[in-house]
């Protein structure tokens, strides 16, 4: 179990940069994923954690100590591959025994660890099948049982789930959840979905482009996203350029010329821009009159408890998702709808 | 559930079986039926497979084609494991050019092979005499170790082949999983890597084993007192003084019967134990130190070299001067290639005709085969797939004897026709064709097909409009590869040709068996160049080499 620090890591092949100048910090027995679109450099990013690439500048310490110069094999890492990468000539007990019998632990330990964690991942029984006999979920439990027995520093988690259909993705992300937990173990997890890092994570890293865009906790990159790229990367979302001033009284700036009021603290720097999620624009009933504005449905899809309106208004289209509240009929294309939003809930994104 | 097939496919389909029958099955069954029966009394016995073994003579016969197949097999993986590992897990100058050079021992023919060793430290081999004019007497090439020697120069590239395939469907992440674990470098290799492409080799063993105890004409010349079973049979079934059709039933049947069990094991035992996985990266190709760089660019120049020289002599001695088995190297003349051209060109363009017969017909009926065996799937499928991927089992002169003897009499008559010399290629050489079409169809849609059906055009015309063309690459590809190798085909043609119907490969042979190596150089350089020129053809413009479709 180790503390894992990123310092000043640049990675480059050839011209192209992968890995720009990144940092981190990352706490004993968190599960951190890095998450981004394909080519940002997050699978690049663990495997020089893994030691499969040799980072062309910058340093990683593990509770500490740099392990740039540890080759692979000696580095202490469990990895968990996107393809599992489980060998098919050995049964699932040889597959999870390898990394001990690579250390030369006494035999009776072997197995002793060995069922111990099999049984940690509910595959007791199946030690003496071999992996093309196990399902998607059995092989991806196996190769995290193997990855955890040798105790590793670190745990490496590469797209683990991406090879699954959707539903047992969502079982065995809280059972990973749950192992993760269990051993305490630090984790660096690698994804490109973002409702899985959400749902996984303790903090979740953004890249792109080689570059950090943020890092914090699920709801602070929800709800408080630096930038735009996060601010769209990690779920849909309306920007609205702002313009202090009005003609209004009180109201903080005017959003294509009609006035709106913020309350929050706003950049020096004018114009700026807010971002609202789909739900935080609501239907507006005849009481409300701050932060009005009347818009047309063009598209909406009926889900049973919400409904999503694809709606033009303030010269742009928006995703507005409403609670379904039981009503049987919604607006239809072409209807005129009234909507506002509340002046606590937008945040101020950087462009 | 399977479709029905549409009228003018079931017609096309019963055909082909016809055709399978007519010429596989029941010759086979012909010479397994004597091979149980009495030579003189025509009583059913056993006797002749006791002989086999009970006969000091017969049963050293199996040992040898038993041990000498074994040794090639053994020499083989030997010398292609590192052969395959080298070029394609490391980067080696001219690494393309080793694996492309790699690859053509297996297209040419290997009984020229043997005529060069001759040629080279035969008793009268230019090494040999270099040596002796120097005191030293070498030991000769003739006998077992000659034989396997050729036999492991030519192979080998099955080895290499299907091991460095099997590398390469590996994904990365396997090497890369073993090293996260702990594991040194070569506990990696020896505990992952080479375990996952054990099956390989085995499998590419295998086939050496079958290729080698086939082979009729590399014995036969470079054997000597060697004596094997695919030769034997041959002797047994032409001897016109006690020659004994049981016998050569049974011999031929031995054979058959130690393919065909081979060939089952590799099906049920080692295509089950293979670990091929859909690779997103295939492995990494590492570079070395300059010094091991050097030495495994060395070994597999050295090996090529080894593989190919023995060609260059062939293509050299063409051009010399000689006078019966008296070479007079260094001393430049066309009369040999003259005389083969000019005087007697009959054979070469025999050899010609039949072989581009062949192909066309082959061509053709591989085409619709593999269609009907792909896309119709169930238990005639399997079955017509089954009868034509027979012949791969059989070797070349137990089917010529099974033919000759078949259609000798009867109501059909085709032993000493030109005919049943296609016949012969066409059933030897058409699964190669089989394969790679079918190979290329698998990886076409069916609904393709289907939307053109359902355009309003029919099963036979969308076939041909949609199928075809997609398929044409495989079915070039597959023609090149029969029409090169029938040309090459010695085993059966020994067996079937008569007259006027000898084949550039009889000419070989006859004259490397009266001594005359100029004329037989001449020849098989012509044969050589024939090979070499649609191969290379074919590597340009479709940029893939020979090796999918072998």
């Amino acid at each position: 179990m180790a503390s894992i620090s990123l310092d000043g890591l640049v990675k480059q092949f050839g011209n192209h940069v992968v890995v720009d100048c990144i940092s981190l910090e990352i706490a004993e027995g968190e599960l951190f994923t890095l998450l981004g679109p394909s080519g940002c450099g997050k699978t690049t990013l663990l495997r020089m954690l893994a030691g499969f690439a040799l980072p062309n500048g910058g340093d990683i310490l593990f509770a500490g100590k740099s392990v740039v110069r540890t080759p692979p094999h000696k580095r202490e890492t469990g990895m968990v591959f996107q393809n599992y990468a489980l060998f098919p000539h050995l049964t699932i007990f040889e597959n999870v025994a390898y990394g001990l019998r690579a250390r030369n632990i006494p035999q009776d330990e072997t197995r002793e660890r060995t069922y111990a964690i099999l049984d940690a991942v509910h595959l007791g029984g199946m030690e003496d099948r071999y992996p093309r006999q196990l399902s998607g979920g059995q092989q991806q439990r196996v190769a995290l049982a193997r990855a955890l027995v040798i105790r590793p520093q670190v745990l490496l988690m590469d797209e683990p789930l991406s090879n699954l259909d959707a539903r047992l993705r969502v079982d065995m992300r809280e059972e990973i959840r749950r192992i993760q937990k269990e051993f305490g173990i630090t984790t660096v997890y690698v994804t490109h979905d973002q409702e899985e890092a959400m749902a996984i994570s303790d903090r979740i890293a953004i890249l792109s482009g080689g570059k950090l865009q943020q890092v914090g906790s699920p709801r602070e990159v929800y709800f408080k996203p630096v930038n735009r790229f996060t601010a769209e990367f990690m779920g849909a979302c309306t920007l609205l350029e702002v313009v202090p001033g009005g003609w209004s009284e009180g109201a903080t700036g005017l959003i294509e010329h009609l006035p709106f009021f913020l309350d929050m603290e706003i950049p020096k720097s004018p114009p700026f821009t807010i971002m609202l999620r789909p739900d935080w624009i609501e239907e507006a009933g005849d009481d409300i009159d701050r932060n009005r504005f009347s818009g047309v449905v063009r598209e909406s899809t009926f889900l049973g408890s919400s409904i999503f309106y694809e709606v033009e208004a303030l010269g742009r289209r928006m995703r507005v998702d409403v609670s379904s509240n039981g009503r049987a009929l919604s607006k239809r294309p072409g209807e005129r709808i009234d909507l506002f939003f509340s002046p606590q809930r937008p945040v101020v994104v950087a462009p | 559930m399977r479709i029905r097939l549409p009228g003018s496919w079931n017609i096309i389909f019963l055909s082909a079986l016809a055709v399978l029958f007519l010429f596989v099955v029941y010759p086979m069954s012909t010479i397994f039926k004597a091979s149980l029966l009495d030579a003189d009394t025509g009583d059913f016995t056993l006797g002749n497979y006791s002989m086999v073994l009970a006969v000091p003579f017969y049963r050293n016969c199996l040992f040898n084609s038993l041990f000498m197949s074994g040794a090639a097999m053994l020499f083989s993986v030997l010398i292609g494991v590192p052969f395959a590992f080298f070029t394609t897990r490391f980067k080696l100058p001219f690494a393309n050019t080793l694996r492309t050079l790699g690859t053509l021992p297996l297209i040419l023919p290997t009984f020229i092979g043997a005529e060069a060793w001759l040629l080279m430290l035969g008793r009268s081999g230019f090494v040999t005499r270099f040596f002796e004019e120097m005191g030293i007497h070498l030991p000769s090439i003739v006998g077992w170790h000659g034989v396997v020697l050729v036999f492991t120069l030519q192979f080998f590239p099955f080895v290499f082949l299907m091991v460095s395939a099997a590398i390469n469907s590996v994904d990365r992440s396997l090497e890369e999983s073993a090293c996260n674990l702990g594991a040194t470098p070569f506990r990696v290799f020896r505990t992952v890597t080479l375990p996952v492409v054990t099956p390989a080799i085995a499998a590419g063993g295998l086939i050496v084993f079958c290729m080698s105890i086939e082979n009729f004409g590399v014995p036969t010349i470079i054997g000597g007192n060697y004596k094997v079973l695919a030769e034997q049979a041959y002797s047994e079934f032409i001897s016109e003084l006690g020659g004994n059709p049981s016998m050569a039933g049974s011999l031929s049947s031995v054979l058959v019967f130690i393919t065909l069990a081979l060939t089952m094991l590799q099906k049920f035992w080692v295509e089950r134990k293979s670990y091929a996985m859909s690779a997103l990266r295939p492995p990494e190709i590492r570079a070395l130190p300059p010094l091991l760089t050097w030495a495994a660019f060395g070994y597999c120049a050295l090996l090529v070299f080894l593989a190919l020289a023995p060609f260059a002599v062939v293509l050299v001695a063409s051009v010399t001067k000689t006078s019966g088995p008296v070479m007079y190297y260094g001393q430049f003349s066309l009369q040999n290639l003259k005389a083969a051209l000019a005087v007697a060109p009959r054979p070469i363009i025999n050899s010609f005709f039949l072989s581009t017969t062949a192909t066309v017909v082959g061509m053709i009926f591989g085409m619709l085969v593999s269609y009907l065996i792909v896309r119709k799937r169930g238990l005639p499928a399997y079955v017509l797939d089954l009868a034509m991927m027979l012949p791969l089992v059989i070797a070349g002169s137990v089917m010529g004897i099974a033919l000759a003897a078949t259609y000798n009499s009867g109501p059909v008559v085709l032993t000493g026709t030109w005919m049943i010399l296609v016949i012969a290629y066409f059933i030897r050489k058409t699964p190669f064709s089989v394969k790679t079409t079918s190979a290329l169809l698998q990886q076409i849609d069916v609904s393709v097909e289907e939307a053109s059906i359902n355009l309003g055009v029919s099963p036979i015309r969308s076939f041909i409009k949609v199928v075809v063309p997609s398929m044409l690459p495989g079915i070039i590809a597959g023609g090149i590869i029969m029409w090169v190798t029938i040309l090459a085909e010695l085993s059966s043609t020994i067996v079937l040709y008569y007259g006027p119907w000898s084949t550039m490969t009889v000419q070989i042979f006859q004259y490397i068996g009266s001594g005359d190596f100029g004329p037989a150089s001449a020849y098989g350089a012509l044969l050589i160049l024939s090979v070499l020129l649609p191969l290379f053809l074919l590597n340009r413009f479709f940029g893939k080499g020979i090796s999918p479709s072998l």
